[in-house]
C-alpha cells in the first residue's frame, strides 16, 4: 500500500501570524497581520507527489487558525502514514512540540523540513522529536522518499530542471481564503546583499523555469482555480532583463492570463521594462530601499542609490499604475540615530502606496550574521527570536532596544501618514 | 455605506490605495493596504470604468440604461448597491 502523506503548516505562535516562505524560507512572524499567505513549498511537495500518483494532503493550520492541539487532531483524523511538518527559524521549538504530540498519537513516520535545518545544530534539536530531518530544496526530496529512498538518501534538490516544479494543487485547501496565492519562476540570487537569506537557502546561482511553464501555470491559475492575481516569490524577478522581456511578451501573447506582483531591485528596472511589465499584468512591485546610509549599504554589499534615483523609479511605477511597495531595514550595521531618522523621513516622503519596516535580523549563513557574531552584536542567539519584528541584534551605534524603538516609530508614523493618490 | 445614503449627485473615484488592470473583460483591483484583490466583470466592470471617469452616480446609472437592456430602476438600484459595496471595501472614495 502506498504511503499516505499529510503535509502540515504548523500553527502560528500565539500573538503572531507566520509567513514561513519569507526570507528565503527562514520565515517571518508578524505581530499583527490580516494576511494569510500560503507556504508555497508545502504545495510544491504535496502536488509533486499527487502528480506522480502518490497520496498527499495538506493541513494549513495557519490558515485555519488552529491551536497546536487542533492541528494535531486534524492531522490524526486524516490517518497519515507519513507526516511532513514545515518549520521555520523562529518556530522550530513549537513545531517540534507538534511533532512530539503526533508521535504519541499516531504511528506515522514524522518528517520535519525547513531551510534552517541545513545547520547541524538545528538538525540535532529536531532529531530527538522526529523520525527524519530534511533540509534544502525539500519538495523534490519527498518524491524520493515516496519512492522508497530513506530521507538521508533523498537528494532534495530540483537541480537545474526547474520545469519539474509542479503547478500547485491549490484545491488541497480552501485556497480562496488566502489573501492571494503565490508562485515562483526563478530561484537563487547572485547579488549577495549581506542581510539577505535567499543566496543562503536557494543558492547564489540564478535559476529559472522555462517561459512556457510559467505561462501554463498562470493560465491554470485562471482557468482551473478562477484566480485573478498571483504574487511571485522570486528573490529577484527582473534580475535578467532579456528573460523578463521574454516572459512579459509571452504573457501578453497569451492574453495576460492573470495579474501579478513581484519583488525586485530598482537597479534592474528601467522605464521601458516597467511599461512592458504593466502591459503583461504586473500590478505591484516590491523593492528594497533598505537603507540610505552609504556606510551601511557598503557593509551589506549593496549598491548605493541616491534618493533621487529611488524617487524617479518609484514615480515611474506610479506612472504605469503599479503599486509600489518599499522595504526598509532599521538598524543595519553602520546606521546611526541620525541616519535612521533620515531613513524613516525618506520612507514617508517617498510616498509609496505601501512600505514594510523590519529590524536587522542575523539569519543563519548571512554576512550580517557573521559580522554580528564577530562584533558581539547578536543579543539573542535563541533562534525563536529570529524574525524581523523582534529585536535580535545591535550595531556599533544603536542598542537592540533603540532599534526596536525606531522600528515602532517608523510603523506608527507610516500608519499616520496621509494616503498618497495613485494617479 | 449603505445604498440609502448614496446621493445621486455624488461623484466617486478609484481609491489611491488600489491599482487595477483590465484582464480578459474583467477589472482586477488590488488593494495595497490589505493585499486583497477583487474582480469585476460585466456591468460591474462598466461601473468601475465609469467611476474612473468621475461621473455622478446618476450619470453612471443613465449611461448603463443606454447600454443594457434592463429596467432603469433595476439598473439604478444595482449600480448604487455595487458602489456602496466598493466604498465599504474602501476601493472607491468620494472624489
Amino acid at each position: 500500500m502506498k504511503d499516505r502523506f499529510v503535509f502540515v503548516d504548523p500553527p502560528s505562535p500565539p500573538g503572531f501570524v507566520s509567513f514561513k516562505h519569507s526570507h528565503g524560507g527562514y520565515g517571518e512572524f508578524c505581530r499583527e497581520s490580516r494576511l494569510r499567505i500560503p507556504t508555497l513549498d508545502l504545495f510544491h511537495g504535496a502536488s509533486l507527489l499527487l502528480d506522480n500518483g502518490f497520496s498527499a494532503e495538506i493541513v494549513d493550520s495557519v490558515l485555519e487558525g488552529h491551536s497546536l492541539a487542533q492541528s494535531a487532531d486534524e492531522v490524526v483524523r486524516r490517518k497519515p502514514s507519513v507526516v511532513v511538518i514545515r518549520t521555520a527559524c523562529a518556530s522550530l521549538p513549537r513545531d517540534l512540540e507538534l511533532a512530539q504530540n503526533l508521535r504519541k498519537r499516531c504511528g506515522a513516520q514524522i518528517i520535519i523540513y525547513g531551510p534552517q535545518l541545513a545547520a547541524e545544530s538545528e538538525r540535532a534539536k529536531a532529531r530527538e522529536a522526529v523520525d527524519a530531518v530534511v533540509a534544502g530544496d525539500a519538495p523534490a526530496a519527498f518524491l524520493d522518499i515516496a519512492r522508497g529512498k530513506t530521507p538521508k538518501e533523498a537528494s532534495g534538490v530540483w537541480g537545474d530542471n526547474l520545469d519539474a516544479v509542479p503547478i500547485p494543487r491549490w484545491d488541497l485547501v480552501d485556497y480562496k481564503r488566502y489573501t492571494y496565492v503565490t508562485s515562483q519562476t526563478s530561484w537563487g540570487c547572485p547579488l549577495g546583499c549581506g542581510y539577505c537569506s535567499y543566496p543562503v537557502t536557494q543558492g547564489a546561482r540564478w535559476k529559472t523555469r522555462s517561459i512556457g511553464s510559467v505561462v501554463r501555470e498562470f493560465s491554470a491559475l485562471r482557468d482551473r482555480y478562477r484566480l485573478r492575481y498571483v504574487q511571485l516569490r522570486d528573490p529577484e524577478f527582473t534580475f535578467n532583463r532579456r528573460r523578463t522581456v521574454d516572459l512579459c511578451t509571452a504573457l501578453i501573447e497569451a492574453g495576460v492570463p492573470i495579474t501579478w506582483g513581484c519583488d525586485t531591485r530598482l537597479d534592474t528596472l528601467d522605464e521601458e521594462l516597467i511599461e512592458l511589465m504593466a502591459k503583461a499584468g504586473c500590478l505591484r512591485v516590491t523593492f528594497g530601499v533598505e537603507s540610505l546610509n552609504p556606510q551601511a549599504l557598503r557593509l551589506m554589499n549593496r549598491p548605493v542609490f541616491s534618493p533621487e534615483v529611488i524617487k524617479a523609479k518609484a514615480a515611474c511605477l506610479k506612472k504605469n499604475r503599479m503599486l509600489a511597495y518599499a522595504l526598509y531595514i532599521i538598524g543595519l550595521p553602520g546606521e546611526t540615530r541620525k541616519s535612521t531618522r533620515e531613513l524613516i523621513d525618506f520612507a514617508l516622503e517617498l510616498g509609496t502606496e505601501a512600505a514594510s519596516f523590519s529590524m536587522a535580523t542575523p539569519f543563519p549563513g548571512t554576512a550580517l550574521e557573521r559580522l554580528g557574531r564577530a562584533r558581539g552584536w547578536i543579543s539573542a542567539p535563541d533562534p525563536r527570536r529570529l524574525t524581523s519584528s523582534v529585536p535580535s541584534m545591535r550595531n556599533a551605534d544603536l542598542s537592540a532596544g533603540e532599534i526596536e524603538e525606531f522600528y515602532l516609530e517608523a510603523k506608527l508614523r507610516w500608519g499616520q501618514r496621509k494616503q498618497p493618490a495613485l494617479t | 455605506m449603505s445604498r440609502a445614503t448614496l446621493s445621486k449627485n455624488q461623484v466617486f473615484k478609484h481609491a489611491g490605495r488600489v491599482a487595477w488592470r483590465k484582464v480578459a473583460d474583467e477589472a482586477v483591483i488590488l488593494d495595497v493596504e490589505t493585499a486583497a484583490y477583487f474582480s469585476l466583470d460585466g456591468v460591474g466592470l462598466r461601473i468601475w470604468e465609469l467611476i474612473g471617469e468621475k461621473r455622478t452616480v446618476e450619470e453612471i446609472s443613465r449611461e448603463l440604461t443606454k447600454e443594457y437592456d434592463a429596467p432603469a430602476e433595476t439598473i439604478r438600484r444595482d449600480c448604487e448597491e455595487l458602489i456602496g459595496r466598493l466604498r465599504k471595501e474602501k476601493i472607491v472614495e468620494p472624489a
